[in-house]
């Protein structure tokens, strides 16, 4: 089955003008001027799936703007910084087709996004590095889901939500746009990898814009769809988890220093399930009509 | 439907713990013109019975040791000797999927087989090639076997031997199953040993009612995410929806349904039967699949299900969905068929301890 995929790349002139008729997902930096990159890639007959803007600065040091309007972006930014600053922009962040990220290495984080999502505006955590406070992102997860308080979505508990099926497994990595059923990652030689640490790593599936619409034939990225069936190889570990369906192994290497990871995807599924109960009782639901 | 167990090669790739054939047996393989023979008596069996279909459930050993033009082979018999009956014939297959390629899944196609059951054993050393059973080997052999199925579309269902090994993990051996296939389409079968039990596999019936036991509360729960998972879902559908649903040791009408055809040609009433060499109804080279069919030994069976209903089984609650368990089990602890198999304490076990306190159910 030949897959449309959505193209990764970083906002490269040169590259983009190689790319025809394709969804794109383009990297930036928060300097960069995001009405000419969306008027660039769509120029271009491709068609603009979401800018990625990395914010090596605070959030609340990102400069915002009315021309933003209608452009799909996602911030991805360590830190929050000024709470006023915030605040000062609110109503046209809330305008913005945007969501914004914030790194779980820094435990503030926590309630920061709880504070924008309460404030109405999409957000989410991106996995740091440092061993990540699973009692801190389950009271998230608990808020993100349960909460009767209006608030906007907060990833990847969201999207688990809105795609799990109890039967089948639930790969939350297109949130960060690594998943090879949907995502491909390319760099301006025109390397194509898995995911976005494959690219930064070198370790490619193949080279050429040309091969993308046969990538499904292509050896490597059979086994990248196939790579989780490595977990199952092995004599413990992931596989052997209740919460796999969820997670699919997406802490294991780091399970043994901070094994919380299980228990958080257990509570995950439980309110996934709850989520869909709630879904077929309003369903059933029918009011009279006047 | 009859159901003719053909098992056309003992030979296997695997040295699996709790199988004895290949060690005890010198494996053989059914010639060509014996195949040609039985797809002769297929269609005068079916001509003989206008309504019915058998099924051909190619078993083994490891029914594709047999290479791709064993299949091409029968296929090509088909044709020829069964033409106005091969409607008839649906064909199935088990398999460890080791083998598996895409020429045998167009083969497959080609017999009308849609889907293969096969087994699967998590922990290491229990299932694979060689005498210190290389699992890692086989386990990866078997994962690019289930991608092949799912990339052609095949569906596949497989069992998983509860052995004496697998009692200390109950429930992560669960997970791992379900986590394989989460759209579940497995069955907790307890280990079979016919013989000694030299690698000390064997565990009492209590042991695997406790191990069902371990797993069910949390099944109950969350059955919902494990629909099609065995045996819990067969005791869901006979206690509380009052469906029929059993596997063939419990159906209580194999007497006349089923055939076992060896790669001598031998034919007996079932694969164990064939396997353990308990039941002989002659072989098809000299009598034909009618008289095999019709062979009166298989009247124990039926006046087996009245022994027990006036005896052992007299009154007993679960009898509808158990018929006192597969005659073959009542052979290994009795030496004869007419009695009740210890499987039934096992089960009743599992029902009272853990079924029904839980599910709240009454027998």
């Amino acid at each position: 089955m030949t897959r449309e995929h959505i193209i990764v790349c970083q906002f490269d002139e040169n590259l983009l003008g190689r790319l025809h008729k394709k969804r794109l997902v383009v990297n930036t930096s928060a300097d960069a001027n995001i009405p000419h990159i969306c008027q660039f890639v769509n120029n271009n007959q491709n068609n603009l799936h979401c800018i990625v803007i990395h914010q090596n600065n605070t959030l609340a040091s990102t400069p915002f703007h009315e021309n933003w309007r209608g452009i799909p972006i996602a911030v991805f930014a360590d830190q929050m910084g000024s709470f006023k600053e915030i605040m000062q922009k609110m109503r046209l962040i809330r305008d913005l087709n945007i969501r914004i990220f914030l790194n779980t290495d820094f435990k503030e984080n926590f309630t920061n996004i709880h504070i924008l999502a309460s404030l109405g505006i999409d957000c989410g955590v991106f996995f740091g590095e440092n061993n990540l406070d699973w009692e801190a992102l389950n009271d998230l997860m608990t808020y993100s889901v349960y909460s009767k308080a209006h608030h906007a979505t907060i990833e990847p508990f969201h999207f688990i939500i809105n795609n799990y099926n109890p039967t089948r497994t639930t790969d939350f990595s297109s949130v960060y746009f690594n998943n090879p059923y949907t995502y491909l990652h390319i760099d301006s030689e025109e390397n194509i990898a898995i995911t976005k640490n494959d690219l930064i790593e070198g370790k490619y599936i193949a080279s050429g814009i040309n091969l993308i619409p046969d990538i499904s034939e292509n050896e490597k990225y059979k086994e990248a769809l196939h790579s989780w069936q490595e977990f199952f190889l092995q004599e413990n570990g992931c596989a052997f988890c209740q919460a796999w369906r969820v997670c699919m192994g997406k802490f294991s290497t780091s399970i043994k220093d901070n094994p919380g990871c299980s228990k958080f995807f257990v509570d995950m599924m439980e309110a996934a399930d709850y989520f869909l109960s709630v879904q077929h009782k309003n369903k059933r639901k029918e009011l009279w009509q006047p | 439907m009859a159901t003719i167990i053909f098992k056309p090669t003992e030979k296997c790739n695997s040295n699996c713990i709790y199988c004895d054939v290949v060690t005890r047996k010198k494996p053989k393989t059914m010639s060509l013109d014996l195949l040609e023979h039985i797809f002769k008596n297929i269609d005068e069996y079916l001509k003989s019975k206008p309504k019915e279909h058998i099924q051909l459930i190619w078993h083994g050993g490891e029914p594709l040791l047999l290479g791709e033009d064993y299949f091409l082979k029968a296929i090509e018999f088909q044709e020829k000797y069964c033409p106005e009956t091969k409607n008839r014939i649906d064909h199935a297959i088990q398999s460890n999927l080791t083998l598996l390629n895409e020429n045998y899944l167009k083969i497959f196609r080609s017999m009308g087989i849609n889907q293969i059951g096969t087994s699967f054993e998590p922990l290491p050393n229990m299932r694979g090639p060689g005498p210190n059973r290389d699992s890692a080997f086989y386990n990866s052999r078997f994962m690019k076997g289930i991608n092949m199925l799912e990339k052609n579309n095949f569906g596949w269902g497989f069992i998983y031997v509860v052995t004496k090994k697998s009692l200390e993990r109950p429930l992560d051996i669960f997970f791992y199953l379900s986590n394989l296939k989460p759209t579940g389409g497995f069955m907790l079968n307890p280990v079979l040993i016919y013989g000694n039990d030299k690698h000390d596999i064997a565990m009492t019936q209590e042991e695997y009612a406790d191990f069902l036991g371990a797993i069910f509360p949390y099944w109950w729960k969350h059955r919902d995410r494990y629909p099609h998972v065995n045996p819990f879902k067969m005791f869901v559908e006979n206690i509380i929806e009052n469906k029929r649903t059993t596997g063939c040791e419990d159906t209580g009408n194999c007497a006349y349904g089923h055939v076992y055809l060896g790669p001598n040609g031998e034919a007996s009433q079932c694969g164990r039967a064939g396997d353990w060499d308990i039941i002989s109804y002659g072989n098809i080279k000299e009598r034909s699949l009618i008289e095999i069919m019709q062979d009166k030994q298989r009247e124990q069976f039926i006046e087996r299900n009245n022994i027990l209903l006036q005896g052992e089984c007299k009154n007993c609650p679960i009898w509808e969905f158990c018929h006192g368990g597969c005659p073959l089990d009542s052979y290994i602890k009795n030496k004869n068929f007419m009695h009740r198999t210890n499987r039934c304490e096992g089960k009743k076990l599992f029902l009272e301890k853990y079924f029904l306190p839980i599910t709240g159910a009454r027998l």
